[in-house]
């Protein structure tokens, strides 16, 4: 695996890099105006035709799941320890008081958190990254620093597979890899230190082939990847442009007539998450079983 | 004889399934060279990781001497088979040859005494007294290959494995790789080769075991393997080129491989009266 | 007068922070269309040599250097290393760094990306080269997920794109295994009918002496030889006193020869051996 991106054909692949950066940015702003948990969610769900659209929807779920940890670990302690919370809105456990405005504004946070986190993962599933390189190239970023974009995309698995030799060359020095914290803490030399060594010496290395490549000659350059702003991004950009204008209304003259934002839409979704949590334990513990039965065979 | 290292119908899958080696079966006895020999991705890499326990059977028992690998630390395996990597940069990073060559002892926790003991005897063994302040990485690579084998060497294993010594190296160095496999032997270790070099392997005249998709498809002595033209076939391997000379010399004993330049001398030597005639007919 | 592909003269260099040059006068040349071999001990200079070559020496690797190189008449360090790679490729040991791209495809387009060849050129480019090496059909393909003689092949043919006319390739075969070394050993063999000129550098006699016209042997930063390769590797003592050796059959008929007071001639390939040794024996 080179990176998250999944070669699929669809109408977000399709897409120019421009008009997905652009894409993201548009998220973002949007999440910092619609300030509230109600609308924040609906921009998330709205952003789930996107991801069904670009036929990922299962990578997402998978890399998003991470982004839920953080929700839910915001949700449950701002909820409950932010000082800035009044009004009671339930308690657990007895004592252990969720309060309205802590409750909001830690929705808002974690709800940016997933809003924001799907438009980049949508970004990085459906772009590949020579597109996303050469998009920037065309957007006068300097070459070198497009190169260094795309090989760091290369470099990782590379990296990633020597840190494993080297875990095991270490080993067969009889290094204990599962010894005390103090043991693992002193184990980080001689596991950093040749691979330091070793990625030093590819880099070094890869330098000399790109002189070799002409890298480094002045004048125009080529690419084979070709991309080019068409009428599918020309509608996609009025879209978001439409979307924004009507955020900006919404923001500036609906906001005070809108309460969206009651104490059961804010239960609701903190107790959703919980469950959407809950699973996941259920899951890595099930498998961590499974790990165990199928290792004793 | 118990033999030291046993391999029990061992079969390793990688997490995502994939089945890197086979029902594999090896006994591996006191004194012993063995090659393992196959092309990259054959399993052979596989197979011997478990001899230090690096990994673990999914099916199937490997036991070093009385220990079984499933149940021991790398660690302490490690102290029984030494195993040398490829690459040396992956296995030394200290600043100096001394510090390198101690490197496993302390891990080990042993003793002050023990470890200079240890230490020394590779010192011996290596001739290194000359480089023990030098930083290994001012070497060139072959001393540093060989500063990597020492400091595998100073703990002692009974066995040690060497993956790929003569790779990268010139003629002077695969000579060098070839005495050091010798010394040890004579110094009572068992050694494990794994090797694309059939110089080597012709020279040593040792055991050879082949890996072919996962599966040993040979095992015997390099003579008897090199001369299995189904088997070299299968496994894309090529004897040395003197054994492909030599089959094609109609003079020679059919019944024999010939491994290396000298074997068919001392053959010529030991029939030299016929052949003498033979030659001044010509 | 047809200039020489490769001229060099009284070259000498000198790495910094280094007292003796790690070349000292060297002169040799190399016509169009033939194909040198460069053997030596490690740390003989012979990779530095084949640098100076295209000008990453001393231009990038820096150091002190005399004498002038020149490539096709062109002096090579009134140009630099982007401007000589239309010129001169550069394959190096290691597959896998010589890889940036996230395609096979790409990986061929990017050198010639940076030559600002036009993209409906490159796609032409691209076809030639992915079957002047072989491997066709793996366009989309991630060059990581290639094995070590593929991505080998994947860097020939990159440079291939680039269309020069000499090719230097330094131990290009080492870190590979029997099948991958034999398939960069065929493409290799194709280079002289696309009329290009090469520079290998290799420990494997064998294969030097069945693929180069000509060898140079270096020793010390010093030329030792620079001849047809049948008669460098005739030499046999010489190559011995510098620590180097001749094929095995040239070995071996040369320890016979010795051995039992023959003169037989010295030949390099086993086909030639085989005949020489066989009709001295009708």
């Amino acid at each position: 695996m080179n990176s998250l991106y999944m070669p699929k054909d669809s109408l977000i692949h399709s897409l120019d890099p421009r008009t997905k950066m652009i894409f993201v940015i548009f998220v973002v702003i949007s999440s910092f105006i619609l300030n509230d948990p109600a609308l924040q969610l609906l921009l998330l769900v709205a952003l789930f035709p996107l991801v069904l659209l670009a036929k990922v929807v299962k990578p997402y779920l998978v890399s998003i799941q991470f982004l839920l940890l953080f929700a839910v670990l915001i949700m449950t302690v701002h909820g409950i320890y932010n000082p800035i919370g009044v009004t009671p809105v339930f308690e657990i456990f007895g004592g252990l008081t969720f309060k309205y405005e802590s409750m909001v504004y830690a929705s808002v946070m974690s709800f940016r958190i997933l809003v924001i986190g799907t438009a980049a993962v949508l970004f990085v599933m459906t772009t590949h990254p020579s597109d996303m390189a050469s998009a920037l190239v065309k957007w006068k970023v300097p070459h070198s620093f497009a190169f260094i974009l795309l090989s760091t995309f290369q470099i990782i698995p590379i990296i990633a597979r020597e840190a494993k030799i080297v875990m095991e060359a270490q080993q067969a020095r009889c290094l204990d890899v599962k010894g005390s914290i103090i043991q693992r803490v002193k184990n980080l030399v001689p596991m950093f230190a040749p691979l330091f060594i070793i990625t030093f010496m590819k880099v070094h290395q890869l330098s000399y082939v790109l002189e070799c490549r002409a890298f480094s000659r002045k004048g125009t350059k080529t690419s084979l990847r070709e991309t080019r702003i068409g009428s599918l991004d020309y509608s996609f950009l009025i879209g978001m442009l439409a979307i924004l204008a009507f955020e900006i209304y919404v923001k500036l003259f609906a906001m005070g007539s809108l309460h969206l934002t009651t104490d059961a839409l804010l239960t609701y979704s903190l107790i959703g998450t919980w469950i959407v949590f809950g699973f996941m334990i259920v899951k890595f513990l099930y498998k961590q079983l499974q790990g165990k039965i199928g290792g004793a065979n | 004889m118990e033999p030291y290292i046993s391999v029990k119908n061992v079969s390793h899958v990688y997490p995502g399934g994939v089945t890197a080696i086979k029902d594999i079966n090896l006994d591996i006895h006191e004194g012993e060279i063995v090659a393992i020999l196959g092309s990259n991705g054959s399993g052979k890499t596989t197979l011997v990781k478990h001899f230090n326990g690096l990994l673990k059977p999914t099916t199937g028992e490997v036991k070093i001497g009385d220990l079984n690998t499933r149940k021991e630390r790398i660690s302490k395996l490690s102290s029984h088979v030494g195993y040398v990597f490829q690459n040396p940069n992956h296995q030394t990073f200290l600043p100096s040859v001394r510090q390198e060559l101690a490197y496993g002892c302390k891990n080990l926790k042993m003793s002050e005494e023990e470890t200079d003991t240890r230490v020394q005897r590779a010192i011996e063994l290596f001739q290194l007294h000359d480089r023990l302040d030098d930083n290994p990485f001012d070497l060139n690579s072959s001393q540093r290959k060989e500063v990597a084998m020492a400091s595998i060497m100073a703990v002692s294993p009974k066995v040690i494995v060497l993956d790929e010594p003569t790779t990268g190296q010139d003629h002077k160095g695969c000579k060098r790789v070839l005495e050091l496999v010798k010394m040890f032997k004579e110094e009572g270790h068992i050694v494990v080769l794994i090797t694309h070099d059939m110089h080597l392997i012709g020279e040593l005249n040792c055991r050879t075991v082949v890996m072919n998709q996962s599966e040993k498809i040979a095992d015997d002595h390099a003579s008897v393997v090199f001369s299995d033209k189904n088997i070299m076939a299968e496994a894309g391997l090529q004897p040395p080129q003197i054994t492909h000379f030599a089959n094609e010399i109609s003079h020679f004993d059919p019944n024999r491989t010939y491994l290396t330049v000298e074997s068919i001398l001392e053959w010529m030597e030991a029939n030299q009266e016929e052949d003498v005639k033979v030659g001044t007919r010509s | 007068m047809a200039k020489k592909a490769i001229e060099v003269s009284n070259l000498t260099f000198t790495y910094p922070d280094e007292e003796a040059p790690v070349l000292k006068d060297v002169n040799f040349s190399v016509n169009h269309g033939e194909i040198l071999g460069i053997i030596g001990p490690t740390g003989a200079g012979k990779s530095t040599l084949a640098m100076c070559v295209n000008g990453l020496v001393p231009q990038v690797i820096n150091g002190e250097m005399e004498g002038t190189v020149r490539v096709n008449g062109e002096d090579v360090s009134e140009s630099n290393v982007a401007k000589m790679s239309e010129q001169v490729g550069f394959v190096f040991q290691e597959p896998e760094n010589q890889l940036s791209q996230m395609t096979i495809e790409e990986e061929i387009a990017f050198g010639m990306g940076n030559l600002g060849v036009p993209r409906d050129e490159m796609l032409i480019r691209i076809k030639d080269a992915l079957e002047q090496v072989g491997l066709v059909g793996f366009e989309k393909r991630s060059p990581l997920a290639l094995s070590g003689g593929q991505q080998q092949r994947l860097a020939i043919a990159s440079v291939l794109a680039m269309r020069p006319t000499i090719m230097i390739m330094d131990e290009p075969t080492s870190m590979l295994d029997p099948k991958g070394k034999n398939e960069v050993y065929d493409v290799l063999k194709n280079l002289k009918e696309y009329g290009m000129t090469g520079i290998i550098i290799d420990h494997e006699v064998e294969r030097i002496a069945a693929y180069c016209d000509k060898v140079l042997v270096l020793s010390e930063g010093e030329i030792r030889m620079f001849a047809p390769s049948e008669e460098v590797f005739t030499n046999v003592e010489m190559l011995h006193d510098l620590t180097l050796h001749a094929p095995q059959v040239t070995e071996f008929l040369a320890r016979y020869n010795q051995q039992f007071g023959q003169k037989l001639k010295l030949s390099t390939t086993v086909e030639e051996s085989i005949e020489v040794f066989e009709s001295a024996y009708k």
